[in-house]
């Protein structure tokens, strides 16, 4: 009953900023001055047919609602355009990345949840000792550390100095063959972006963990958890821990944007072959297709996980059904 | 920590206030102050610094000529004039303006050889690069020919021909364009040395003194002929320079850092301006109104909040053009979510208090009292969220200009890191490191404040 | 027959930044078998202190400065963390404490909190802890087909009931009830403590009822022990309390309650208002407020005598019974 009307809400939700987004990618697109044919028309030089010709092909003859209808159909289909660099259609370049940018996400975001949960709640636990200390430190570090920056001083410092991680890429030229070898030389080219990544990310986590578990610690049901005997640590991951884990669902959807954006500046920096290397890219050609396609595609990636999130909490929280 | 805070913000202000001062180099256009990627100057002390071996190269008054040695081998003499002087070239090149360098040769039936040398000890490792200054001018009245020779001895005596007019006839207005002197140019490399790759090394390859000679030969069978030279400047590019070296234009990486804080300072404080202000805005509008427009702005609130800021920052800068306003402005519009929960919850809960109070004064009084509780209350709030947002203006900014997004014309940290990334230089830590560290204090400091404000302003969150 | 809590000369202080404040000074008092006792005063006068401290659940920042807490003849003072836990905790000694309303933790179903004590001590298999966690909710009237709800479907009333029916799980000898009433509205007061009265006789518990409310603890206790600014100022007979207070702060008190019958009496309040135990006053921690107050009061602290058998004040004014001079 609850639990399908909120999960109803949360869909419809989604669904709308999806097509918010789908408007806005089109609309700015077309604010441009000037127009992608008129460019490739300045440059080559093409006679007035053949720019008509180019016109139609594009669509761009159309009025723009036709135009607009148009591209939210094609957008649907998975269809992004051609990217003005590769020649290829947008979603075909990104499809070849985006594996690559959800394992760098994945496993950072696994990472630093996870450090980020356990350091919080030690810190929690353990009020003004090192742990708590530099949690907080972590927790304000990861806010003004550029994360580019902290990847760039990483490969100089382990991949340059001291050579022991890859200067740049997924994987090694050429890839080995056999798959474990294979996976293990993608793990030890991801080192190095995973690293500055959770580095800059665990704290908020740590923080907001902590601060939760604080809260939580305070709570009269913690006394009597302690009170019938039960111990810290049970009282600590379990009855604690399910509370604070509330605000930590929140806040790990809000977050999931803010994470993906620091694993495409740290793609650049690594040479990593995922959609951020492919932005860095982009904007240097001026390709808009290409920026378009990657724009919606980062859109749903972050609006999905945030519905992931919303779904999550209706399962642990079970006050929220019942709104 | 608050004061923590305050002591490093108080560091960066007198640095972007006192910038000029501290550097005198403007950091955007004053490029090729020494070579390319020129490393800091106590890294290596052994390194080239820029050398300039002739001290007054304008011949601004006739005391210059006793810089050099002067031999003449014929019946011509040398002296210095005021009337003529190389004037340069209007919008490229300032001339030294009157004063140069006479060579007249009047004896008709003669040949003479002026020789002037100008000895200079070399005590650095060799240089890459390696560059002469010549502007000349002959008037020839009659039947006679001159030329003009840029010639180097080296330490070990060998004399490196860089460049040879050749015997002319003819007069010449003062040489445009002026000839190319300079190790950077491979058709000299090659001339000289027979390759292509070679640089300055081969030139001042030791230590020890070295001279440099510009010979003039005349000939003159009836005429006369009178040979001027003016703008004569010999350079030793640096490859050590500044506290931080050069980067790939040769601009100093020091002077970027320096006023790299004016621009960060100020994009941060302006965009969380702006972020705060509009999260005021919504934030009051929808607590304090309520009903459907709270609804509205919530639940625009809330979709903006999910769109990822950064790709949207991306693709509007780079549809708009970057420029320093469109991102301040855009860093702004896409930062004022946050604050207007924030607010909003705040109205929420003074509402329900102050509206009693303000219900049972007089009726009229009623909007009066609401803004005279309210705002200050929440101003509260504001100052310290103003506090926290800035360090994330100033790091969005810092990615934006990292990707190339930033405004082309202006040196932001960022913008350095950018270069470091897109030239390569990983390996030159004093490049890629200060602008970083930069970034991360500046921003630190803002956040200690807003912590320490939010203690100082919310008390009551302390006592757990 | 011995007593089975015996509590002596406990002293305990909380630190603060500001200074140690001294919450519980002295405090001596002895509960029997199957006795209902009842700890009385205004808030902060330590009664909540004293009762946390039988279980060691007190904060971080308290400090234990003297005394002894006997549970049959064992100091559980001295005892470490983990004997505390597995012996003393919920099966010796439980609570129900302050605000029920948010004892219980909102994201597990009730009959599960219930269950999770049983199997902690008597490590019986999941579905018999169940059931007899049903049992117990059915004991303070509550149906099964409730248990399996989260806290925030119960309402104020069911919860508190709930809590006790959990305080019994484990069938401890000893309950303590901390301000079973306060947040409930005057009826369902009633019938909760019609139930822990009648629970705590079917049981034979022994139990500790607290309260700033002198008439529920009237209704429930045998003996009453009032309490001010941390030191124990009457221990009687609930009956002889309310007929032959002795201590000017406890006549204070009963005569602050309006009685609903006898005559219609002036409602007499204490001037005044309790000392900060920061630095408590010198003597008597009563003086102050005190009607009857000499100089040997602002200098010399009371002890506690009894006046006669059963009966115990700490004032300089009281050494004997009227009644019994």
């Amino acid at each position: 009953m609850g639990l399908r009307s909120y999960i109803a809400k949360r869909v419809v939700f989604a669904a709308i900023t999806m097509f918010i987004i789908m408007t806005l990618n089109f609309a700015i697109f077309r604010l441009m001055p000037g127009d992608p044919i008129s460019l490739i028309a300045d440059a080559v030089r093409l006679r007035a047919e053949q720019v008509r010709r180019l016109y139609e092909l594009f669509g761009l003859d159309k009025p723009i609602w036709e135009q607009y209808v148009q591209y939210v159909i094609q957008t649907l289909q998975g269809f992004y355009g051609y990217s003005f660099y590769t020649q290829r259609p947008v979603s075909q370049d990104i499809m070849e990345r985006l594996p690559n940018t959800l394992l760098l996400v994945g496993t950072s975001t696994v990472l630093s949840i996870i450090i980020g949960m356990v350091v919080g709640i030690v810190a929690a636990a353990k009020r003004g000792s090192v742990i708590d200390i530099s949690a907080i430190s972590f927790g304000f570090l990861g806010n003004s550390v550029p994360v580019f920056w902290l990847g760039l001083i990483l490969l100089l410092l382990f991949g340059v100095s001291f050579k022991w991680f890859p200067l740049r890429g997924t994987t090694s030229v050429p890839a080995p063959n056999e798959p474990l070898a294979l996976a293990a030389d993608i793990m030890w080219h991801m080192t190095l972006p995973t690293l500055a990544l959770v580095i800059i990310l665990f704290g908020g986590y740590a923080l907001i963990m902590r601060a939760a578990m604080i809260d939580v610690l305070t709570e009269d049901y913690i006394t009597l958890a302690r009170a019938k005997g039960i111990d810290e640590r049970t009282v600590l991951y379990k009855h604690a821990l399910r509370n604070a884990m509330l605000p930590m669902v929140t806040v790990i959807s809000l977050a999931f944007g803010f994470l993906l954006t620091g694993a495409l500046l740290t793609e650049t920096v690594f040479s990593w072959y995922g959609l951020g290397r492919y932005i860095w890219d982009a904007i240097l050609k001026q390709d808009y297709p290409a920026l378009q396609g990657i724009f919606f595609i980062i859109s749903v990636m972050v609006v999905a996980a945030n519905l992931i999130a919303d779904l999550i909490y209706a399962v642990l929280d079970p006050r929220v059904r019942y709104d | 920590m608050g004061m923590a805070g305050l002591i490093i913000l108080l560091i960066f202000a007198l640095m972007a206030i006192s910038a000029p001062f501290l550097t005198p180099y403007d950091p955007q256009y004053t490029m090729q102050l020494a070579s390319f990627r020129a490393k800091p100057e106590w890294l290596d002390p052994t390194l080239p610094r820029n050398i300039f071996i002739i001290s007054d190269p304008g011949f601004a008054s006739s005391g210059s000529l006793s810089d050099w040695t002067i031999e003449v081998d014929g019946p011509s003499t040398v002296s210095w004039s005021d009337k003529e002087g190389y004037l340069g070239i209007p919008l490229v090149e300032k001339g030294s303006g009157a004063g140069s360098i006479q060579i007249a040769s009047s004896t008709s039936k003669s040949s003479s050889v002026i020789a002037m040398e100008k000895t200079f000890t070399y005590r650095y490792s060799p240089p890459k690069r390696f560059s002469v200054h010549i502007a000349y001018k002959a008037i020839v009245e009659g039947n006679a020919t001159w030329g003009v020779q840029v010639q180097l001895r080296q330490a070990d005596r060998v004399v490196l021909t860089f460049w040879n007019s050749s015997q002319r006839s003819g007069s010449v207005d003062w040489s445009v364009p002026r000839p190319e002197i300079d190790t950077n140019d491979a058709s000299l490399r090659f001339r000289l040395f027979g390759d292509i790759l070679a640089d300055a090394t081969k030139v001042f390859p030791a230590q020890g003194d070295y001279a440099l000679i510009i010979l003039v030969r005349t000939e003159t069978g009836d005429g006369t002929v009178k040979v001027y030279l003016d703008d004569v400047s010999a350079r030793i590019w640096a490859e050590a320079f500044g506290y931080l070296g050069t980067d790939n234009y040769g601009r100093d990486i020091f002077t970027q850092l320096i006023y790299g804080s004016r621009i960060s300072m100020i994009i941060g404080t302006f965009s969380a301006f702006i972020a705060v202000l509009l999260g005021l805005l919504v934030g009051l509008t929808s607590g304090y109104l309520g009903g459907w427009l709270d609804e509205f702005l919530m639940r625009t609130n809330d979709i903006l909040l999910t769109i990822p800021g950064l790709p949207l920052l991306i693709v509007l800068t780079a549809v708009i053009g970057p420029s320093v306003w469109s991102v301040i402005i855009l860093i702004g519009l896409l930062g004022w979510m946050g604050i207007a929960r924030l607010i909003r919850s705040q109205v929420l809960s003074l509402k329900s208090k102050v509206f009693v109070e303000a219900s049972r004064a007089s009726g009229a009084g009623t909007w009066h009292i609401i803004r005279k509780h309210l705002i200050p209350n929440v101003m509260t709030m504001a100052y310290t969220q103003l506090a926290l947002t800035v360090p994330g203006a100033i790091v969005t900014e810092a990615a934006l200009s990292f990707l190339g997004l930033g405004d082309p014309f202006l040196q932001t940290w960022g913008k350095m890191l950018h270069d470091v990334q897109y030239y390569g230089a990983v390996t030159e830590w004093w490049w890629a490191i200060p602008p970083g560290i930069c970034i991360a204090s500046l921003s630190m400091a803002f956040v200690l404040i807003g912590y320490a404000l939010d203690d100082i302003f919310n008390p009551k969150l302390r006592k757990r | 027959m011995p007593p089975i809590l015996e509590v002596k000369d406990l002293k305990m202080h909380y630190e603060t930044m500001k200074g140690d404040v001294k919450a519980v000074d002295d405090v001596r008092f002895t509960l029997e078998k199957g006795e209902a006792l009842g700890l009385a005063g205004e808030s902060g006068c330590g009664k909540t202190s004293v009762a946390l401290a039988m279980l060691k659940l007190l904060p971080y920042n308290a400090k234990i400065v003297s005394g002894e807490i006997l549970l049959g003849g064992r100091n559980i003072l001295a005892l470490g963390d983990d004997e505390i836990r597995k012996t003393v905790r919920w099966k010796r000694i439980s609570m129900v404490p302050q605000a029920a309303m948010n004892a219980f933790n909102p994201v597990f179903r009730v009959s599960e909190q219930i269950a999770e004590a049983i199997v902690l001590h008597e490590q019986v298999p999941e579905d018999e802890a169940k059931n007899r966690s049903l049992e117990l909710l059915r004991k303070v009237g509550i149906d099964p087909s409730r248990a399996d709800h989260y806290p925030h479907e119960f309402s104020g009333g069911m919860k508190q009931r709930a809590m006790i029916a959990m305080a019994l799980a484990c069938n401890p000898e000893i309950i303590i009830a901390d301000e079973p009433t306060t947040a409930l509205d005057v009826i369902v007061q009633a019938q909760v403590l019609k139930l822990i009265k009648t629970l705590q006789r079917e049981f034979g518990l022994s139990m500790i009822l607290i309260s700033h409310d002198l008439s529920v603890v009237a209704q429930t206790c045998d003996r009453s022990i009032i309490m001010y600014a941390g030191k124990i100022v009457e221990d009687a007979s609930t009956k002889e309390l309310f007929t032959d207070a002795l201590h000017p702060y406890s006549i204070g008190l009963i005569g602050a309650f309006p009685s609903l019958v006898g005559e219609k009496k002036r409602l007499e309040s204490i001037k005044g208002s309790p000392p900060n135990l920061l630095n408590p006053p010198l003597g008597c921690r009563f003086h102050p407020r005190c009607p009857h107050a000499r100089e040997i009061c602002m200098v010399e602290i009371p002890f506690l005598i009894g006046t006669h058998e059963g009966h115990y004040v700490s004032c300089h004014m009281v050494n004997k019974h009227p009644k019994y001079a």
